[in-house]
């Protein structure tokens, strides 16, 4: 570009009405000049100047050829085409509003979901190379995921070839006692190779070394800094009492730092050499990770773990493990993949639903504009000229409403992190970011461009004669087009009306299971004993009878029951078990759910026993071992006959059947029971009680729920003040539980109703089309003698006609499609028989709801005005 | 009327054009009569084309414009070559030759 053109340009832009004055003459001056050339060759003033004319083919569009040569004609245009734009769409406010809101609701919701996705499913773990961190685990018959033990652990370390680093990490609660009240926190014991294998250091302070291994020494996490040490940068160095003991703080983590999940407040170095570890080297509780050698491929970590984990297994360990990786991604996000991306594909048909339908808008609205394009040709403007004026107009829109749907977007997430519980605790990282914010730009733009682009095609056509005299009739083309469009709109509805009716009814299906067991009016209350205060078993077990004793006797407990581990609490104990007399098959021990409770957990939970008693306060310590199992044990090892005296053990004492139970769901509504063995707390061998028996779960009977839970509370810290008692409703417990379930079957509901309303608009706006089409022909009817009602039905039997078809279509995609439901639908087949009949049935009731409006229009029809009627 | 044989590129009809000035200063009829004479009667460019491609270069610098008095007295205005415009002239014509030859070459084989 020379000195000159950038001259030229700045001319052309600044002093437009100047240039355009000077063209003018210069192109009236060669007119003069011609006319006078060719009079001089003889012609008359009147036929030279005609002749100079006609050479000339045209003032303007010589001007305009002028014009389009010009520095900066481009960007001239595009200004000229947004202002006319921005003013016609300013003239017509019900239109440009509608467009711009169906697209916003349309592009938000995409945006939000897509910001999702994004941050779930495609960014990895943020940690750098984050592909090499590798999980491993083990599954057995009865447990699909199990961790390490530490001896399993020691022997892999040894022999791996393939990781660089592997690390351990091991969940465990801390009461901090001097800063504030006490409270219990999640914490993460760790091994120090930890940090290598996530390769992220404390943004504050350092991490462990090796040596520290066995130190109490301690990381916080941001939160918990940010929390309980007030944010301060001296926190370095400062003591902190943790279980009794003091802990020094060398380090703080990022604020990004989520490992393992949100919960875990602080790290604190372990090694295999410690005692938790080296006394129980066959405890499964090691969560191992570690990451890989640069380059190391699948088959090679593959091969590796098939070959260890018949290296690490001990022989006389006769249960069949089968040992896997999972990378870290795969691990925290596998389960969330599915529901994701069903989420998307709905929330990309909405989008196109709303495509469909501003398309639909714009091209009613550029019939009605036949006139102005007429008159636009006429004064020069080329066929592509006007095509982009149009799409400048469409664009403009997608644009405004691609910016509106940003906003809905940014709301959106708010509003959903307001209801994210621990369960969807992803939601937390979602962020609106660059990825994000590109994708919505180009949504928009691609939806400007899809819908503007037929409407401006078939706009700029046409026969512009006829419109210049008046004749606004539209062509056959374009109303069918518009039907094509609503065929589309009513079929994607129809297909996400479906899934998400499957999906509804999955929902209930899951809220209806029956937990076998009472959850209303429950209360429960939690405390965790911890070492420093309940070194042993005898001051726990006294605790625990104190305790129970105690609140027992508060006014509106109707009962009380203890147990360790609390359905839907989060925890369980899986063991192995022996039944006398029945030798499991080589290979694969029995493996049950431990549970030990307090006599009266039975009824008070609402568990019915099927078979002899309950647990009675003579089961103390010191009396013979019993337990109370459930009917899955009862009928897997004595289908013929009663369990009653029969013998199991899960330790080294036998124990005496007293009783059978029901059935409960423990961990998720929708999973199958396990087998659990009830125990008395006071049985279980002091050894193990150290592990399992810390955690006290009260569940209290009341019908004054309120007030007990204080009771309860006060009751327990009366006993000890330092104690850290978290008191819950069991129905809020199992409700937390199914909270993704209830989190997507929302979201696909709400953008069902979206796509509903969207798709009635649709249905609405070609019926009326359709009557305006006919005013003619329906004025004629009635003149003829056709009643109200002959009308009514006959537009109507064209609402029925479009709608079944659209639906009709939309059954047979969803038939298709509703298998990739599969996996996130509990309790109702993907094909559901009633789902497809009544959505379809309901959808055409619709239907004909939406066109009855217009329909009702077409009966008012005065017949001697519609004869007149163009 | 431009002769429907022989319509005219844009780049070929700039080149006309440049030549048609080296002479002296024309306005625009005048540049399209002198065209007419130099081509030997087989180009006469329309206003439509000629008015384009004489603002385009008055825009890169080829060309000065400039309102004066045609001979019968009348306004007009006036395009003179300047001396990029004549570099340009010059380049042009040594692309032109350079292409014809290998056309000519091209249609001889």
């Amino acid at each position: 570009m020379s000195l000159s053109t950038i001259r030229s340009l700045w001319r052309n832009l600044l002093r437009k009405g100047e240039i355009e004055r000077d063209l003018a003459d210069e192109v009236r001056s060669y007119v003069e000049l011609s006319t006078a050339q060719k009079m001089k060759a003889g012609l008359s003033e009147t036929e030279a100047r005609r002749a100079a004319l006609v050479e000339l083919e045209g003032v303007e569009q010589v001007k305009e050829q002028v014009r389009e040569a010009r520095a900066g004609y481009r960007f001239e245009v595009l200004l000229q085409d947004l202002r006319f734009a921005f003013r016609t769409l300013r003239k017509a406010p019900a239109f440009s509003s509608t467009v711009v809101l169906v697209l916003a609701l349309g592009i938000g919701s995409t945006t939000l979901i897509f910001a999702i996705v994004n941050s779930v499913l495609l960014e990895g773990p943020p940690y750098p190379e984050a592909e090499r961190i590798v999980t491993l685990w083990q599954r057995i018959p009865q447990e699909p995921r199990v961790s390490f033990s530490p001896k399993e652990f020691a022997e892999w370390q040894k022999q791996t070839q393939v990781f660089e680093t592997l690390s351990f990490v091991v969940g465990t609660g801390f009461t901090i006692s001097d800063r504030g009240d006490p409270e219990l926190v999640i914490g993460r014991l760790v091994t120090p190779a930890m940090f290598q294998v996530l390769r992220t250091n404390p943004s504050l302070g350092r991490s462990f070394t090796e040596s520290e291994a066995n130190e109490h020494v301690v990381v916080l996490s941001h939160n918990l800094w940010r929390d309980k040490f007030g944010a301060r940068t001296d926190v370095l160095g400062q003591s902190v009492t943790m279980n009794g003991e003091a802990y020094t703080v060398i380090g703080v983590m990022p604020e990004t730092f989520a490992f393992e999940a949100p919960d875990a407040k602080l790290f604190v170095p372990a090694s295999l050499a410690s005692p938790i570890f080296a006394q129980h080297p066959d405890a499964h509780f090691l969560r191992v990770i570690g990451r890989l050698k640069a380059g190391v491929a699948r088959q090679q970590l593959d091969a590796e773990v098939n070959l260890l984990g018949t290296r690490v297994d001990d022989p006389d360990d006769t249960a069949s493990r089968r040992y896997f990786a999972l990378g870290l991604k795969e691990l925290t996000t596998g389960e969330l993949r599915t529901p994701l991306l069903v989420l998307l594909s709905a929330v990309g048909f909405l989008l196109l639903i709303a495509c469909a339908n501003v398309a639909n808008l714009t091209l009613a609205r550029s019939s009605a504009r036949q006139s102005e394009m007429a008159i636009r040709a006429a004064l020069g403007a080329s066929r592509p000229r006007l095509i982009a004026q149009l799409l400048t107009e469409s664009i403009l829109l997608a644009s405004l409403g691609g910016a509106a749907g940003l906003a809905i977007a940014v709301w959106g997430l708010d509003l959903l992190r307001s209801f994210a519980t621990q369960n969807v605790h992803e939601l937390l990282r979602v962020r609106i970011d660059i990825p994000t914010l590109l994708f919505a730009f180009t949504v928009s733009a691609l939806a400007g461009t899809l819908f503007g682009l037929g409407p401006a095609f078939s706009g700029s056509r046409g026969n512009f004669q006829g419109a210049l005299k008046g004749a606004t009739r539209s062509t056959n083309a374009a109303g069918r087009t518009r039907q094509i469009l609503v065929f589309a709109e009513i079929a994607i509805a129809a297909v996400l009306l479906i899934c998400s009716a499957l999906m509804m009814r999955s929902f209930a299906a899951l809220m209806g299971v029956d937990p076998g067991f009472r959850p209303a009016d429950l209360v429960t209350a939690n405390l965790v004993m911890t070492k420093e205060r309940y070194a042993a078993a005898p001051t726990m077990i006294q605790f625990y009878r104190t305790s129970l004793d105690n609140v027992r006797k508060l006014p509106g407990v109707e009962a009380v029951g203890v147990v360790t581990h609390l359905p839907f609490g989060g925890n369980d104990w899986g063991n192995s078990f022996d039944v006398e007399g029945q030798t499991p098959p080589a290979g694969a021990d029995y493996s049950a759910q431990i549970r030990p409770v307090s006599p009266g957990y039975f009824t008070t939970l609402g568990i019915p026993l099927k078979n002899g008693n309950d647990f009675t306060e003579r089961d103390n310590e010191n009396a013979p071992g019993v337990a109370v199992v459930n009917e899955l044990v009862a009928q897997r090892f004595w289908p013929n006959e009663s369990p009653i005296g029969k013998r199991i053990r899960y330790d080294k004492e036998w124990l005496s059947i007293v009783g059978v139970c029901g059935n409960i769901k423990h961990a998720k509504l929708d999973a199958e029971s396990d087998m659990e063995i009830y125990v008395p707390y006071p049985q279980v061998p002091p050894a193990v009680m150290q592990f399992v028996g810390r955690d006290l779960n009260y569940v209290v009977r009341s019908s004054t729920p309120g007030a007990v839970s204080s009771e309860v509370r006060n009751a327990i810290r009366a006993l000890d003040p330092q104690a850290v008692v978290k008191v819950n409703t069991m129905e809020a417990l199992i409700r937390e539980s199914t909270a993704q379930p209830r989190f997507r079957t929302w979201l696909i509901a709400i953008f069902s109703a979206f796509a509903l309303t969207l798709a009635c608009l649709g249905i609405y706006g070609v019926i009326a089309y359709l009557v305006t089409q006919r005013y003619k022909e329906i004025g004629i009817r009635l003149a003829l003698g056709a009643t109200r009602a002959n009308i009514l039905q006959l537009i109507l039997g064209r609402t029925f006609k479009l709608a079944t078809a659209g639906i009709a279509a939309g059954m047979v995609a969803a038939f298709f499609l509703s298998r990739f439901l599969a996996s996130i639908l509990f309790g109702i087949r993907t094909h559901d028989p009633l789902t497809f009949v009544a959505v379809p049935f309901a959808l055409v009731v619709v239907a004909l709801i939406a066109g009855y409006i217009p329909a009702r229009r077409a009966t008012r029809v005065d017949p001697v005005t519609s004869l007149r009627y163009e | 009327m431009s002769d429907k044989k022989s319509d005219l590129l844009q780049g070929t009809l700039d080149l006309l054009v440049l030549k048609a000035l080296v002479a002296q200063p024309l306005h625009g009829l005048g540049v399209a009569t002198r065209v007419n004479q130099i081509t030997n009667g087989t180009f006469h460019p329309k206003p439509g084309s000629l008015f384009p491609s004489l603002h385009r270069m008055e825009e890169a610098g080829w060309l000065n414009a400039e309102w004066g008095e045609s001979e019968n007295n009348r306004r007009a205005k006036f395009y003179r070559l300047t001396r990029a415009g004549r570099r340009q002239l010059e380049a042009e014509t040594r692309d032109w030759q350079r292409v014809s030859l290998g056309i000519a070459a091209a249609l001889r084989a």
